[in-house]
């Protein structure tokens, strides 16, 4: 079928709808959802069978759902409607949640249902099960939606609220006002409960010292405690530590409300830096915790205590699992050192085999723009991160004394979904989505990724992949050997097939020789061309993408660095995602070709 | 072409060489610009300093580095450092020992991708003065030299879609930091590509003004260099059946010497006739 994907934003959800439909057969266009005449555009050019819209948050135009055949997928249980479904059933603890995909009609999420399915809510941020839960949830129940249309003789079901297994019903948009902390009365399950209910987005709005900032990123603190509700008592890493009536809770990003946002030319000009987006909470406030203490953990963090922890390590049966949860999967210069020197850690523990976890939601998508943004010179910001990132991965690659996995759980785009190439063998979850590409952001990117890629895939592949910033799924990324192993899409499922197959490997007769091998391919590879020299000259394009003296500065990077940070929507969908868009010329050329049998 | 001063690194574990040297280049203009030195007292601290400052890491016209600091050849490992690691083959590195008993200039030109070599007692200010003004000479044309030929390898990559030549020439017309002072444009066949309406007009207008002032030929198909007297240059080439009128635009904080500006009448020629050559897609 063609297939229209209508969407506010080419986010994880919507990159995994396309990958998905598109390995089925089906010829697949997307739409982003900018205005009602892109919308119209893209229904015209394409003529689709099917509209699907992944991920919407506004209102199709009348002619295009009541000419065309239009799902929506709408992340609740049947009968749930409004705009902040997830939010909530975080909030009001709900145990069992869903996704339904929807005919649309005028009324918002009140059409036909087409499928749906449902799954048990986890703590979790809005956005974590957004991207866990919901997402595998939604894939199956729009797969399941698209059987029924294509088989033509499935009647969708009327929403019918006098029916007592519709337990959904329509719940307004939440306000702050619903999500606001009481810090004299909630107890730090109701204060965490608040921000997962409202992290990626909006936030909990909140005053620290008479200035307002959303919060977002909490974790509960097991030992730290302190006399006045919502006084700040630590700091560890960039996020802070607030002392709650029972407890305290650790809340790791802040974003400061009430900043005019600048275009970005203005900005980039002026030397006024206004940091309105999100950041680390003690880079937001700055001088205002001079005095608050270091609460300091172990760099190889093996501990069970409920506490703010961006890195940890567990060892079972020789082997060694590194985790690193990073914030969105953004990796600081600071955060990439410590992960270095845990890392370091890591491999002289008596183990034989290394596996890095990367985190719950991403394994890793590289630098951290956001900080890169908010530093006082973006450049330099930029050149300290990328050379951190890389001495990372030259110690994994480099590591001749155990074998190495990357366990990839979570998403990874840009230098993470090169740097999970560095290890000896790459295991992913079925439903991961990788951007192994840089060209959205405007970079060449490093990252070793000119040794470690066309070593895995080729060099024509290796050149597919970076220069059309396209998303992959597992099944073709193991086809065309960037990964090894596909795993379950099931947490638990997937942690002990991680771990059964680690041991195994360890536990392995062929182990020394696996190990023998890999020095020696190391060794051969060496002496062929220096990790070195793949890096420098890496960083000799990157310099140009951060600054550039003789013909001019790269602007690129930076400008696309900014609309990521300010969430700039794109002035239209780019090329390589609207295919009704595009110019055919190579089928064109291709039906002027001899037919070659 | 865009330098504000010419960033130098003087490596030194001696703190009276850093503080003479660093007196000794104060003054010293190298087509009308200062200067920014940059100092260390080690090749720990210089590799610190690189991966610390991308001027430094990937921006410098000159290095002077001394031999026995830490170790005995910690100067020679900064050298390959820069060369090797970095991937740097641009900046001009002078090696300066006080010991040239341990490096011998042979031994060590041999082995190092070097510039220069001299001793500490030959080091007096005239022969800083004409060593920094030679090697900023050639760090210029070298690096113009292989911008030009990235930026045509680009060009002959790009060949064929409008699309992907304004990808590759955003660096140059796009806007960037440093544009404030130095703004450029790059104007094909009367569109001023990457320029919003005001700089678009702005553009236009300067290009008018240049236009009618009396420039350099370039070539007798009519190409011409013509430069005012607040700083803008213009390279024009020629609209034919075979290729674009392409403008480039600028302003430079110095007089470029002739050879640069035969490099980039070079490239703005190629970018016309591959303009032409390209179909204009979306």
């Amino acid at each position: 079928m063609r297939i229209l994907l209508i969407s506010s934003s080419y986010n994880g959800l919507c990159q995994r709808a396309h990958v998905e439909l598109e390995a089925l057969g089906h010829d697949i266009s997307i739409t982003l959802a900018l205005n009602p005449d892109d919308i119209r555009k893209g229904v015209t050019f394409f003529q689709p069978d099917l509209i699907i819209c992944p991920f919407l948050k506004e209102k199709i135009p009348e002619d295009v759902w009541s000419k065309h055949h239009c799902l929506i997928i709408h992340p609740g249980i049947v009968g749930d409607r409004g705009p902040s479904s997830l939010d909530w059933a975080i909030m009001s603890g709900e145990q069992e949640w869903g996704v339904t995909v929807l005919q649309a009609v005028e009324e918002m999420d009140a059409g036909d249902i087409w499928a749906t399915e449902t799954f048990s809510m986890r703590q979790a941020s809005k956005a974590g099960i957004y991207r866990r839960e919901v997402s595998q949830a939604a894939i199956k129940a729009m797969l399941n939606a698209v059987k029924r249309v294509e088989s033509k003789t499935f009647k969708p079901i009327p929403l019918d609220y006098s029916k007592p297994e519709v337990r959904g019903q329509l719940r307004p948009l939440m306000k702050q006002q619903e999500r606001k902390i009481d810090w004299e009365n909630d107890h730090v399950a109701t204060i965490i409960k608040k921000i997962n209910a409202s992290d990626s987005a909006p936030g909990v709005l909140d005053v620290i010292d008479n200035q307002e900032y959303y919060l977002y990123g909490a974790h509960e603190e097991s030992s730290l405690q302190g006399w006045q509700p919502g006084a700040i008592i630590a700091q560890r890493h960039g996020a802070i530590c607030r002392a709650a009536i029972d407890g305290a809770v650790w809340i790791s990003h802040l974003k400061r409300k009430n900043i005019v946002k600048i275009p970005f030319y203005k900005r980039f000009l002026s030397h006024n830096k206004q940091f309105d987006f999100k950041l680390p909470a003690a880079k937001v406030l700055g001088s205002l915790l001079d005095d608050t203490p270091e609460a300091s953990i172990d760099p190889l963090y093996m501990g069970a205590e409920l506490t703010f922890k961006e890195i940890w390590y567990e060892e079972k049966n020789n082997v060694g699992f590194l985790y690193f949860d990073f914030h969105n999967g953004a990796m600081s210069t600071t955060q990439c050192r410590r992960l270095l020197e845990s890392y370091r850690l890591a491999l002289a523990r008596p183990t034989k085999v290394l596996v890095l976890m990367g985190g719950r939601d991403f394994w890793s998508n590289g630098i951290h723009l956001n900080m890169i943004e908010a530093a006082e010179n973006p450049a330099n910001e930029s050149w300290r991160n990328i050379n951190a990132i890389d001495d990372i991965i030259h110690a994994i690659l480099t590591t001749e004394s155990k074998l190495t996995l990357s366990a990839v759980w979570g998403g990874c785009g840009a230098g993470g979904a090169m740097a999970i190439l560095a290890a000896d063998q790459v295991w992913a979850r079925e439903g991961v989505i990788f951007n192994p590409h840089y060209k959205t952001m405007g970079l060449y990117g490093s990252e070793y990724w000119t040794y470690s890629l066309p070593k895995r895939v080729g060099p024509v592949k290796a050149l597919e992949l970076t220069e059309t910033p396209l998303p992959i799924g597992t099944k073709k990324a193991k086809a065309i050997g960037y990964i090894d192993e596909i795993l379950s899409d099931h947490y638990d499922i997937y942690l002990q097939q991680v771990r059964l197959k680690a041991e195994a490997l360890a536990s392995s007769p062929q182990y020394q020789i696996l190990l023998e091998e890999k020095q020696q391919i190391r060794h051969k590879d060496e002496r062929v061309k220096p990790l070195a020299a793949y890096r420098a000259a890496e960083l000799q394009k990157m310099k140009i993408n951060f600054s550039g003296k003789f013909y001019g500065g790269e602007v690129n990077y930076h400008e696309a660095r900014y609309n990521f940070v300010h969430k700039v929507r794109p002035k239209e969908t780019a090329a390589y995602l609207a295919k009704h868009m595009r110019l055919d010329a190579t089928k064109l050329s291709e039906l002027r070709q001899p037919l070659a049998y | 072409m865009f330098f504000k001063y010419w960033p130098v690194l003087l490596v030194d574990d001696e703190p009276d060489v850093l503080a003479i040297s660093r007196l000794a280049m104060k003054n010293i203009e190298v087509y009308g610009l200062p200067l920014k030195i940059y100092t260390a007292n080690s090749t720990i601290e210089a590799i610190a300093l690189i991966n610390d400052d991308v001027e430094v890491g990937c921006s410098l016209a000159v290095a002077f580095l001394d031999v026995v600091m830490e170790t005995e050849y910690a100067g020679l490992e900064l050298c390959d450092y820069i060369r090797n690691n970095l991937g740097n083959k641009l900046t001009q590195i002078y090696i300066r020992t006080g010991q040239p008993g341990i490096a011998p200039e042979r031994d060590v030109i041999d082995k190092y991708d070097i510039n220069g070599y001299f001793t500490k007692v030959e080091a007096t200010e005239d022969k800083l003065y004409s060593l920094i003004k030679s090697s900023i000479r050639q760090y210029l044309a070298y690096g113009m030299a292989l911008s030009t030929i990235e930026l045509s390898n680009n060009l002959i990559e790009a060949a064929g879609s409008r699309r992907k030549l304004l990808y590759t020439l955003s660096p140059i017309g796009g806007l960037s930091p440093e544009q404030a002072e130095t703004p450029r444009w790059l104007i094909i066949d009367g569109d001023v590509l990457f320029a919003d309406e005001i700089d678009a007009e702005r553009g236009l207008q300067l290009l008018n003004r240049l236009r009618a002032l009396e420039g350099m030929p370039l070539n007798p198909g009519g190409d011409r260099y013509v430069m005012d007297n607040q700083g803008y240059r213009l390279i024009e080439v020629i609209a034919t059946t075979a290729q674009s009128q392409v403008s480039f635009l600028f302003k430079s904080r110095f007089t470029p010497p002739d050879l640069v500006v035969t490099l980039m009448h070079g490239f703005v020629k190629q970018l016309a006739v591959i303009w032409k050559q390209s179909r204009v897609d979306s």
